[in-house]
């Protein structure tokens, strides 16, 4: 029973024995609240929109750990402002998850073929994550002029990039097993809860296929309803040649979602920001809340027709004129990005509160 | 639609021809050298001479400004890199360092304030398309996060050049590259406070953004504000002006009022900005600020007893009145050299901000005209905004009357007044300190009109009129007949006089307390503190007001 063995490693007390209980208790027992690193958390082996309101009256994260689950109870459950936390040994319950973990099996979860000792540890890290802790003291300057060179062409490891700049080991990925051209994940930065969308300039000539653009929609879905803040690190060609309308359609309801979104939206290009990819990434009319560039990159509409490395590229639109056009207000020395992304946030940070009591008046 | 948008931004962007060191950049240092030179090109703004010039005119730099305006060293750039280019046909381009306007954000007394700073080494501090996205940037940033907002404005109008033809149709201030949408011009009244400091010739726009600021200065000698400079007045109707004639801080402080404070030079002008900004709320949703300054909430003012005499005839300020009741004495007066006959102002009260409304006996008899109401109207509803509750002192003999004051629209200035006070949500708390005569009686603080707690001073006098004026409206015909002895009048005048004491209103809790002068403070706090609630109970709602 993979729910015994996880909920054993987390420490979650025994009340969930399956034995035949009268329907008046059922619920009671079924919907258990336990504490998990500190978080009120209820859990359940059963994944049910009553499993969702309980957890939303109590205000708590939900922990569903569900057996041989099926589409039917699955598919047309979403959360609210708490998150989701499933695991189970298939991948139906796993559609409505924040985090989706896929126990045994391998498939398109956040993380597959796991042990349950890897899938209690997952959870853990993720209910760290997924609130804000008190600030931690700055990290200060982060050397990232040495992770990435200045030369576009060359290649740099973007996992390390965001290494630096959240807090000591404060970040896990999502979907980690797939090697799209993003990179999604959950950290936090000086304290607070943040999404992380990364490009990952080398995976597919850096260009955004439809499989990335979900990865984005799932992520802003996240921080739009946790109240979170996106950090989106770009460098991208573009998207990739779409010949199926339904595949250009899902990409334009990304691009509607970010851009429509009220999520905090903090973006820095560390290096091109070059078409429709660069508004999936929220660096060009995506209504983000501040762009700030690198200077290694230009923003372009389409990419340069010799590819990336054509020299006539930066003359196009370099992050300087686009600096001196008012475009972008400022241009960031890679060393400052953790403190310039710090103090955005902590300027940011009224928005949400601000934006949604006005709508109340 | 997006595409085209996208493109359009990024068009505007290669559009712009920037100098360049034309160095190859290849490496990161190279890269660093070339970013600190131009930071530092854009900090020299329009060069040491033009820094001169402004400096003889007795002007500061918007960075000098700057830092006079926010606490040591918390100032945060923001667009610094932003460069417009100045075309004048025959002329060599010149670059326009920062766009003629400097912008970020910083501390003032440790809370963040947003700032806009015309520079006016450049172009006279015009700016460019650049600039004026820079400014939208900002605006929206203290609009969306509830920040206050202080624009140093030495012109802020647009280069006549880039605003020419279709130019000047989208308005101007667009978004930054895929950037929020920038807040409309004048939305963010009544949501977070700005404040406006007029230390040039502010025209157009930068006017009209002062009329409806929050809080407006002007630096007497060098700040000007008028519809139009005197070069289109020259062109528009050939009257040879000044932009001193045209609005200087004498005429926006004294004849239409339209600053809240004048500033001797630009330094004092700043400072009276830092110290509004410390009465006031981040925003319309919070409460301000509470300071105690070690003043007792309870001590009691005896001088108040040898500064207002018994006799209703005699003069006295009210400001000292007031300055003896708050915290520390500070008062910051609003509109002090505008209907002088009326004190509005911001002190505080046990460290909470009150606004003070207050007849000043000393000019006019502390009458309620037209100016004074537009005055008091205008200062009740900025206070209603932001959570400040209204403290009322009052000592006049009714509203003024007569052909002059019904021609300038006394009547519609009295119902702005009922208006704007009977549609208050903030506390608001009444002193009765000597005469209270007439419908103003209830329009400044009565109970009529919502008032949490009215007191009167024993020296206080209530009725619908004088005794004089209600005994010669009743016995019109007698008097004019002769038939009424001055003996007989005086006795009637006692006699009204005393129905009118305010020990009468007390029995059936018309007033709530006749209360010894020197206890005016402890009984404000005592006031103050028992409607706390209704302060906070309305937080969330938001409240605009009227450009007047």
């Amino acid at each position: 029973m993979i729910s015994h063995r996880v909920f054993e490693l987390l420490d979650v007390p025994a009340p969930l024995s399956p034995a035949p209980l009268s329907p008046a208790l059922l619920g009671l027992v079924t919907f258990g609240l336990v504490s998990i690193q500190g978080q009120p958390v209820t859990v359940t082996t059963e994944l049910s929109q009553d499993a969702l309101d309980v957890a939303a009256k109590r205000g708590t994260a939900l922990l569903a750990v569900v057996e041989h689950g099926s589409a039917l109870e699955s598919l047309h459950l979403s959360g609210g402002p708490w998150p989701i936390m499933v695991v189970s040994d298939s991948v139906w319950p796993l559609a409505g998850a924040d985090l989706g973990l896929l126990v045994g099996a391998e498939g398109p979860a956040d993380h597959d073929g796991l042990t349950e000792e890897e899938a209690a540890a997952h959870i853990k890290q993720f209910l760290d994550l997924a609130f804000d802790a008190s600030p931690q003291p700055s990290r200060g300057r982060t050397p990232l002029s040495e992770v990435v060179p200045f030369a576009l062409a060359a290649a740099y490891d973007v996992e390390t990039v965001v290494e630096e700049l959240v807090d000591a080991g404060r970040w896990m990925q999502l979907q980690a097993g797939t090697n799209a051209s993003v990179l999604t994940g959950i950290a936090r930065i000086e304290g607070r809860s943040v999404g992380i969308l990364a490009s990952r300039p080398g995976a597919d000539g850096g260009l955004l296929g439809p499989e990335a653009c979900v990865r984005v929609d799932r992520l802003i879905d996240w921080c739009q309803r946790s109240g979170r803040p996106l950090i989106s690190l770009v460098d991208t060609n573009g998207l990739v040649a779409l010949e199926r309308m339904e595949d250009v359609v899902s990409v334009r309801d990304v691009a509607v979602h970010i851009r429509t979104s009220d999520v905090i939206k903090v973006v820095v290009v560390l290096g091109n920001a070059i078409g429709l990819g660069a508004t999936i990434m929220g660096a060009v009319g995506a209504r983000a809340n501040v762009v700030l560039p690198w200077q290694r990159g230009s923003f372009a509409l389409e990419a340069p027709a010799g590819g990336a490395n054509d020299p006539k590229a930066p003359e196009l639109s370099s992050t300087f004129q686009a600096a001196c056009a008012g475009d972008v207000m400022d241009i960031l020395d890679p060393d400052d990005t953790r403190v310039r992304i710090a103090e955005m946030l902590d300027l940011l940070r009224g928005r949400r509160t601000y934006a949604s009591t006005r709508s109340t008046s | 639609m997006l595409v085209e948008q996208v493109s359009a931004l990024l068009e505007r962007s290669t559009n712009v021809s920037i100098v360049s060191s034309g160095n190859m950049i290849e490496t990161w240092e190279q890269a660093r050298a070339e970013l600190a030179a131009r930071r530092d090109a854009s900090r020299a703004m329009g060069g040491p001479e033009a820094i001169e010039k402004l400096h003889r005119r007795g002007k500061l730099t918007p960075r000098e400004r700057i830092d006079l305006l926010f606490d040591v060293g918390t100032f945060r750039e923001f667009g610094e890199l932003v460069t417009g280019l100045i075309e004048v046909p025959g002329r060599p381009d010149r670059e326009a360092p920062a766009d003629g306007v400097v912008t970020g954000w910083g501390r003032v007394s440790g809370r963040m304030v947003m700032v806009v700073a015309d520079d006016g080494t450049i172009t006279a501090g015009a700016r460019g398309p650049g600039g004026n996205r820079k400014v939208a940037y900002i605006r929206t940033l203290a609009s969306q996060n509830g920040y206050p907002l202080v624009m140093l404005l030495e012109s802020s109008a647009n280069r006549f050049q880039s605003m020419m033809g279709a130019q000047f149709a989208g308005g101007s201030g667009s978004g930054s590259i895929g950037t929020s949408p920038p807040v409309a011009l004048w939305q963010s009244e009544g949501r977070s406070p700005i404040v406006c400091a007029v230390l040039g010739t502010a025209l157009g726009a930068a006017a009209f953004q002062t009329m409806d600021a929050e809080f407006a200065t002007i630096a007497a000698e060098t700040g000007a504000m008028a519809m139009a400079g005197p070069p289109v007045v020259l062109g528009g109707i050939g009257v040879e002006t000044t932009s001193q004639e045209l609005g200087s801080a004498e005429v926006h402080g004294s004849i239409t009022g339209f600053v809240d404070h004048v500033g001797d030079d630009e330094p004092d002008a700043i400072a009276s900005v830092r110290r509004f900004l410390g009465f006031f709320p981040d925003n319309s949703r919070e409460l301000p600020p509470r300071l105690l300054t070690g003043d007792p909430a309870d001590r009691e003012s005896p001088e108040l007893t040898d500064l207002v005499p018994l006799d209703h005839r005699k003069p006295y300020d009210m400001a000292a009145v007031v300055r003896a009741i708050v915290d520390d004495g500070e008062l910051l007066e609003i509109r002090p050299r505008y209907a002088k006959n009326i004190i509005v102002g911001y002190a505080r009260i046990d460290g909470w901000t009150v606004g003070i409304i207050a007849n000043q006996p000393k000019r006019l008899g502390g009458i309620v005209d037209v100016k004074a109401v537009i005055k008091a109207v205008r200062f009740a509803q900025i206070c209603n905004a932001y959570n400040i509750p209204l403290v009322f002192l009052q000592d006049q003999p009714g509203f003024i009357v007569g052909p002059e004051s019904e021609r300038d629209g006394a009547l519609r200035q009295v119902v702005r007044l009922m208006n704007a006070v009977y549609g208050a949500e903030v506390p608001m708390v009444t002193v009765l300190v000597r005469k209270a005569y007439g419908f103003s009686t209830w329009l400044l603080g009565g109970r009529a009109v919502g008032a949490d707690h009215v007191v009167a001073w024993p020296s206080a006098s209530i009725s619908l009129a004088a005794p004089e004026i209600g005994v010669a409206t009743l016995l019109r015909n007698e008097m004019a007949q002769g038939e009424l002895s001055e003996e007989r009048q005086l006795e009637l005048y006692a006699s009204y006089r005393r129905m009118s004491e305010a020990r009468w209103a007390t029995y059936d809790f018309r007033i709530d307390d006749v209360i010894e002068p020197a206890r005016t403070r402890p009984e404000l706090a005592k006031a103050l503190a028992m409607v706390e609630g209704k302060r906070r109970a309305h937080l969330r709602t938001r409240r605009s007001f009227d450009t007047a």
